[in-house]
């Protein structure tokens, strides 16, 4: 049974001319990592405040893990999932970061024991231990960033949805990162939507749903949607390096391959016809 | 404008429990009229390296010579603000840097403050938002009405309306889709190129660094741990390596080419440039030759 099942989703906000959610219909299984790209305001973040129910849709239906989001249902719910803003300054509750992280855990009958344990645990994986007594305002970019994650990894929802969570990570701390909670998801069987403009992180999805000015408009897994090459700029998302690496050998005139090969399987290509030069 | 930092030291909250030094010894010139990337890890240092460009913060210990003035522990705030318009900072977090009741309003704001008319202000506005590719109907909301990409623009918007000498930039391009990054990259160097403003970018975007920058500067646990052109510093391969930092795509996967068999020399850093050795060492089309 699909996790997270939304039909027909509308929302606009109060002042504009369009809505930012138009008639969007999904379906997630548990387990599966989905991420959700799209050009800047084509409506992602606004989606993700549905779902955990921070803004309420005009019409369509959200359900989670079996529940239907409404009013009444709506801290229920809340406590499946697990969401990392934007901006990390609008999550921060704690006077130090190690309050911060346990802060989630507050509400959802963790014992004291389990709770300090999970603290220690979360930081150490995004590799903010040495700063649990620090103030989370007194942070750098980065280190925001990863102290919000780790706050929604103690808690170990169903569901985690990160909005551009890595946007601020250097490369090496993006991609830890995003080992880490592949490690976690398959050990709990999360469930992972995740926001993304970076190529690498939206590679690590099982499916890549593309939403443009409030409406899907494509769905597909990571090597179908890159098979798009220079199109992909529209949909908000970059060219892998192989296709644009690809792109450019061809117009020097080397006969390349028509389909998108990642980066090893370019690789492996161009050794095997360097052989036959 | 050129400015340089003569051994300055940098202390968070000095004399409480919580004292913690971000920046170590850092003497380091950012030439005029030049396009300089300040990269490194998570807490490195970087965004507080920038904040001492326009005397936001000033040194525990040393100075900072910004054109003429020279800035020290003891400067006072007083006479500061032609500073903040002569080196204009786009913050790490831009809805931090937004107040205003409309985007335009936030935009001219900057120039109306450094005394510019009402009407011109609003100008210059209008043109800083279509640099940015703002849409002209977001101009009236409210800023915090936005998309994390749209206030991301507003805020680099309101810098550019400033005309500053020295545009510093803190990761600029996060949060920005892949055509908004690209506009800004542009953007950027050409008022380099084009108007000589000075450049300081902030980025963990190593192809950016080696496509646009002249000057890279090397942060690490809040000392400058190399300075150099992007050839230099990325041609380094074990320091880069020991360093934890990651090469631009082309010349790591040029690195593992050369593994088997290919040649490059030099390391090639930009898409371009790897092409342009590559090709050469492959078959060309429909069994030709090639060289
Ligand atoms: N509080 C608000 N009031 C009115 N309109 C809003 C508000 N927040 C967002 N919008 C508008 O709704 C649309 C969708 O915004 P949303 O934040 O969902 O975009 P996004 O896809 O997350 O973009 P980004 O990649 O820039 O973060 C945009 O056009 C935006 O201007
Ligand atoms: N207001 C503050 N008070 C105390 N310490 C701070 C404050 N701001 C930053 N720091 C600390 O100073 C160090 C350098 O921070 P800075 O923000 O300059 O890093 P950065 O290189 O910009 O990192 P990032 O890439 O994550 O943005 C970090 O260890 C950080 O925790
Ligand atoms: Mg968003
Ligand atoms: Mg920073």
């Amino acid at each position: 049974m699909a996790i997270i099942s939304v039909s027909n989703l509308t929302y606009q906000y109060a002042q504009s001319e369009a809505p930012a959610v138009n008639d969007v219909t999904f379906d997630v299984e548990a387990g599966d990592w989905v991420a959700i790209v799209g050009h800047n305001g084509s409506g992602k973040s606004t989606l993700a405040k549905l779902l955990i129910g921070i803004l309420a849709a005009d019409s369509g239906t959200i359900d989670i893990a079996g529940t239907r989001l409404t009013e009444a249902s709506v801290w229920d719910v809340r406590e499946t999932i697990g969401m990392v803003f934007q901006n990390p300054d609008n999550q921060f509750v704690g006077a130090t970061v190690a309050d911060d992280v346990a802060f989630g855990m507050e509400n959802r009958h963790v014992s004291r024991d389990v709770m300090i344990r999970r603290v220690k645990e979360a930081l150490l994986q995004v590799g903010m231990w040495e700063f649990r007594d620090r103030e989370p305002a007194r942070l750098s970019g980065g280190q925001k960033q990863r102290v919000a994650l780790a706050g929604v990894m103690a808690v170990a929802p169903k569901i985690l949805i990160l909005d551009e969570a890595t946007s601020m990570l250097d490369p090496e701390g993006r991609s830890d990162i995003l080992n880490t909670i592949k490690t976690l998801k398959q050990k709990l069987n999360l469930t992972v939507l995740s926001i993304t403009h970076d190529i690498d992180e939206a590679a690590q999805a099982d499916r890549i749903l593309v939403i443009d000015d409030g409406r899907f408009i494509e769905e597909a897994t990571p090597q179908a949607l890159f098979e798009h090459g220079s199109d992909l700029i529209a949909m908000g998302l970059d060219v892998p390096f192989s296709a644009k690496l690809t792109e450019l050998l061809a117009q020097r005139g080397v006969a390349v391959p028509a389909h998108y090969l990642d980066e090893g399987s370019l690789a492996d290509w161009l050794w095997k016809s360097r052989l036959t030069k | 404008m050129e400015i340089s930092f003569d051994k300055v030291g940098f202390w968070y909250q000095p004399g409480t429990p919580f004292a913690f030094q971000a920046l170590k010894d850092v003497s380091l010139t950012i030439p005029s009229g030049q396009f300089t990337a300040v990269i490194g890890h998570t807490g490195s240092g970087k965004s507080t390296l920038i904040q001492h460009l326009n005397a936001l913060l000033k040194p525990t210990t040393g100075r900072v010579l910004i054109g003429d003035r020279t800035i020290d522990a003891k400067t006072s705030n007083k006479h500061l603000k032609p500073l903040r318009k002569t080196v204009g900072i786009v913050f790490q977090f831009p809805e931090n840097q937004l107040f205003e009741e409309t985007v335009l309003k936030d935009i001219a704001f900057g120039p109306q403050n450094f005394g510019v008319t009402s009407q011109a202000a609003t100008e210059m506005a209008q043109q800083a938002a279509k640099q940015v590719g703002l849409a002209d109907e977001l101009l009236t909301r409210s800023p915090f009405e936005l998309s994390g990409g749209q206030m991301r623009r507003v805020a680099i918007a309101g810098v550019l309306a400033l005309r500053p000498d020295v545009l510093v930039l803190d990761e600029p391009t996060a949060g920005l889709d892949p055509r908004g990054r690209r506009d800004v990259m542009t953007l950027v160097t050409k008022l380099q190129r084009e108007q000589q403003m000075t450049i300081v970018l902030i980025t963990h975007q190593m192809d950016d660094v080696a496509r646009y920058a002249q000057n890279v500067v090397v942060m690490a646990k809040g000392a400058v741990v190399k300075q150099g052109t992007p050839q230099t510093v990325f041609s380094d391969a074990n320091w880069l390596a020991d360093h934890q930092l990651a090469l631009p795509s082309a010349a790591e996967f040029a690195a593992q080419l050369s593994q088997h068999g290919f040649h490059f020399d030099p390391l090639p850093l930009t898409e371009e440039a790897l092409v342009a050795q590559l090709a050469p060492q492959l078959p060309l089309k429909g069994g030709q030759h090639n060289e």
